[in-house]
């Protein structure tokens, strides 16, 4: 048995009693289905690794990369196993040990080299910006974007600054100088490469003399929360809505008389427990009709979100799922608060051919306010 | 072609695994065995794991393993701690759990037909949108599938107490014999599947008896004095509600260590009845005068039924292992045999939990916390959960469920009749195939395991030696013997 396996993990792996209950609401052992894709499989593996009985060979490797992180397993199971931190941790140990699966490999480089997943150049990351945000300025509050909305979805932060433009809230944007948060990084174990990312936004964000960071990406809203220093305040995009709801500052102008379902995404729901603002910007817009799934907030299911780059089939096939179950219950459109969530529900929707509308909460609403 | 590929050709290549890793998780089950007494049984690793997607794979498959004489061990979801699952003779698993369809859910007739991998967790879910409700449920419903608790007995669990046993939910059941043949039963012979913990066919889809759902009145007592508790659960007993579970002492002491907050007195029961006018009525009364003075707020006790699926696992951190044995006995009994339990086993990391049966039993619970890494203490707790059976069975009461690790008590439980149903398991099973040696066959007998027992706690360096003997021989001899066992040279694929 090898240092990785520090105490608390083999406690949790010794107290995991291999009941079963994580399976319930694990995205992947609900598609695939096999034990050594389980939360329990992989706690059994480790114990017979720490038996001796087993090596960290590629096969096992690949099963601790086969899990999502959502965190649905640590929610359900009656002993309080941590899943999430077990499966982390060893993510770590099998990256200081150069054992990264080829699978993650290409997003790792690009995350290294372009501090993008997607591997695009860093003068895109701001080319859309209206010109009052494309130069960083002195202010308290700042609108990180993340990659997803800085490069493929930029119509969920192109929505969200003119929201905030129509409530006068002042607030500065990096731009250029933004890179990613870390997060991807983050959750393959590569903590020192994610550290660098983490450390050139922390400089950026002291010479603006930021207080208060507000995200729209559920992932970036996460890991500026838990990873990055307490002396930032950081908030989720829909929180701030609800405020300038609340105050007066937006008013809704329009019905939208529609059918909108809700989906929890893991980094912003369990993860941040934020469950309630999200909700209640949506049902504060006239006319709509406000849905759940069967599944919600602390039960909600995963997307697959997390699998887009490494098993993009595995990824849309478990959206799939979650789109029908929106069908089911007669919504038109399902609401995210995640880019990540957003984009792979609608690969689930088009490969399904399901022409159910899939938007970004911020998407929604610019048509209906002033 | 080899016994994979065919295989694979009935249920589809990502339906079919003989990954090593996938090999490993599909050998064991809740249980935590030690190392030794699993190469003592010879171990238990299948050679393919299948998930069949419908019934018609099933019996393919079944067709195709019974003709090779390939042994078929089926699995549910797997939180059995008795071993049913375990492949004794290695082969094929066949993993129902992706069988998982509502297939009909009928409003007017009021019953629902659907494959038996669904878990009752997803099926209660489903039902309470529509308005329904089943009869009783295991408490382990995230994970149990209706097929698994069908087969393992389904007489413990939530709303037994009052409706009895899962067997008189069933309409109609849809099994695959061990010769591949399709069967649909009626209500009464269903019977003969009930708890025959996958012996005797395969369940593949089941209607259960569904009913409009009752509003519910949860409650929770607590009693100072050891004997005023046992009187109030033999009086529940007697009353049969929807369900009744009760905690002693040290349980609830080990649930405070996790963080609840209940007071540490002999006895907590809690106890859920359904609101129907006139007998909910005369239930309460007669409830609350005879509890006089001991109950608790109603929040404390719907949060101690939003728990019911966790309580029994939700401090085996303490342990971390914990090993348990289940028993089944009239509760008139409950106090005598708990009283024997505490004294013989008088170690303060056994604790008592308890459900309402049918016919005025009780399915008592006790759980020992060890910790499987100290050898001598495990060796110990595993001797234990042999000496409550035994102290349990002088007061009427039995093992709740044999599978392989209760194989040596089957004797005990069943007498003559054991014969009767070795031979029903002969005439459907001639080659004795589907999960061979487990609930009405012992490989080992009966009296060598409970030497083997008496040895790990009484003199465990010994123990250890003939383990390590039968272990050094197992290359030898296990490998040899079940290959005679076998005979079946099917595993040259």
């Amino acid at each position: 048995m090898g240092k990785q396996i520090t105490d608390k993990i083999s406690k949790d792996i010794y107290t995991c009693a291999g009941c079963g209950f994580c399976r319930f609401g694990c995205p992947v052992s609900r598609k695939v289905g096999f034990e050594s894709l389980t939360a329990r499989g992989r706690m059994y593996l480790l114990k017979k690794v720490i038996e001796g009985q087993l090596n960290y060979d590629r096969d096992l490797i690949e099963s601790f990369y086969a899990c999502a992180l959502c965190g649905n397993c640590n929610e359900i199971c009656p002993s309080g196993v941590d899943y999430v931190d077990t499966v982390s941790h060893l993510r770590q140990h099998f990256v200081k040990q150069g054992k990264l699966p080829e699978s993650q490999k290409l997003l790792r480089n690009n995350l290294v080299e372009k501090g993008n997943p997607f591997a695009k150049e860093g003068e895109e990351r701001g080319q859309w910006l209206p010109p009052k945000y494309k130069e960083p300025k002195r202010n308290k509050n700042l609108y990180f974007v993340g990659c997803s909305s800085s490069y493929s979805s930029t119509r969920i932060a192109r929505s969200l600054i003119r929201i905030l433009q129509s409530a006068k809230f002042e607030f500065t944007m990096l731009g250029n100088m933004e890179k990613c948060c870390g997060d991807p990084l983050f959750r393959m174990g590569e903590e020192e490469k994610a550290n660098e990312l983490r450390k050139n936004n922390i400089e950026k964000f002291d010479e603006l003399g930021i207080e208060t960071i507000f995200a729209s990406c559920a992932g970036c809203y996460k890991t500026l929360k838990t990873r990055y220093p307490q002396r930032f305040k950081v908030i989720h995009a829909t929180q701030l809505l609800v405020d300038f709801f609340k105050q007066g500052k937006l008013e809704f102008k329009k019905e939208f008389p529609r059918k909108i379902i809700y989906f929890d995404g893991c980094d912003i729901g369990r993860h941040c427990k934020t469950y309630e603002e999200p909700r209640n910007v949506l049902k504060a817009i006239p006319g709509v009709e406000f849905m759940e799934f069967d599944y919600n907030r602390d039960e909600a299911i995963c997307c697959g979100g997390p699998f887009a780059s490494s098993d993009p089939d595995l990824a849309a096939e478990i959206a799939g799922d979650r789109i029908r179950e929106a069908e089911n219950k007669g919504a038109d459109i399902i609401a995210t608060a995640c880019p990540t969530c957003m984009v792979n529900l609608r690969e689930g929707a088009r490969r399904i051919g399901s022409d159910i509308e899939i938007q970004d909460i911020p998407m929604l609403l610019p048509g209906l306010i002033n | 072609m080899s016994v994979y590929e065919d295989i694979a050709a009935i249920v589809g290549k990502d339906r079919i695994s003989d990954n090593k890793l996938d090999l490993i998780c599909y050998s064991h089950d809740l249980a935590p065995l030690p190392d030794e007494l699993i190469k003592g049984f010879g171990g238990f690793k299948p050679d393919i794991v299948v998930r069949p997607e419908n019934i018609s794979q099933v019996a393919d498959i079944m067709k195709y393993a019974n003709k090779r004489s390939i042994p078929v061990t089926p699995r549910g979801g797997g939180s059995w701690g008795l071993g049913g699952v375990l492949p004794i003779d290695g082969g094929i698993v066949i993993d129902l759990c992706e069988m998982n369809r509502i297939i009909e859910l009928n409003h007017e007739d009021e019953y629902i037909t659907m494959e038996a991998g669904l878990e009752w967790k997803r099926l209660l879910d489903t039902l309470q949108k529509y308005g329904f409700q089943v009869a009783s449920y295991p408490t382990s419903a995230p994970v149990a599938t209706i097929g698994g608790y069908i087969s393992t007995g389904g007489s413990s669990g939530i709303g037994v107490s009052c409706y009895g046993p899962v067997g008189e939910q069933i309409i109609s059941l849809k099994v695959v014999l061990p010769d591949g043949k399709m069967i649909q039963t009626n209500p009464w012979d269903s019977w003969l599947f009930v708890g025959s913990e996958g012996t005797l066919g395969l369940i593949c889809e089941v209607t259960l008896k569904i009913f409009k759902r009752i509003e519910m009145k949860h409650m929770l007592f607590g009693f100072d004095s050891l004997a005023v508790g046992i009187e109030a659960i033999v009086k529940m007993s007697e009353i049969r509600p929807y369900y009744f579970t009760f905690m002693d002492k040290h349980f609830v002491k080990f649930l405070n260590e996790k963080g609840d907050h209940f007071p540490e007195k002999e006895i907590t029961l809690a106890v859920t009845f359904e609101i129907k006018e006139r007998v909910y009525e005369k239930e309460e009364d007669s409830v609350n005068n005879f509890f006089n003075g001991s109950r608790y707020s109603d929040e404390m006790a719907e949060k101690e039924w939003k728990n019911r699926y966790k309580t029994a696992l939700s401090f085996k951190s303490l342990g971390p292992t914990m090993l348990s044995q289940e028993i089944r006995l009239p509760a008139r009994f409950l106090g005598k045999a708990l009283m024997e339990w505490k004294t013989v086993l008088s170690d303060k990391r056994i604790a008592y939990k308890g459900t309402g049966s049918d016919n005025g039993a009780v399915n008592v619970l006790p759980v020992i916390l060890t910790d499987e890494r100290e050898k001598k203490a495990f060796f110990t707790a595993t001797f234990y959960t042999n000496e409550i059976a035994r102290i349990g069975k002088r007061y009427h009461g039995s093992v709740y469920g044999i599978g392989l690790f209760n194989s040596y008590q089957m004797g005990q439980i069943h007498g003559e009749s054991l014969d009767v149903m070795k031979q029903i398991k002969r005439e459907l099973d001639p080659k004795n195939i589907l999960n061979p040696y487990k609930t009405v066959e012992n490989r080992i007998p009966s009296f060598i395991l409970l030497f083997i027992f008496k040895l790990m706690k009484h003199a465990t360096p010994l123990f250890v030696l003939l383990m390590k003997c039968i272990n050094g021989l197992s290359d030898s001899f296990v490998n040899n013997t079940s290959k005679l066992l076998k005979s079946r040279k099917w595993e040259n694929r």
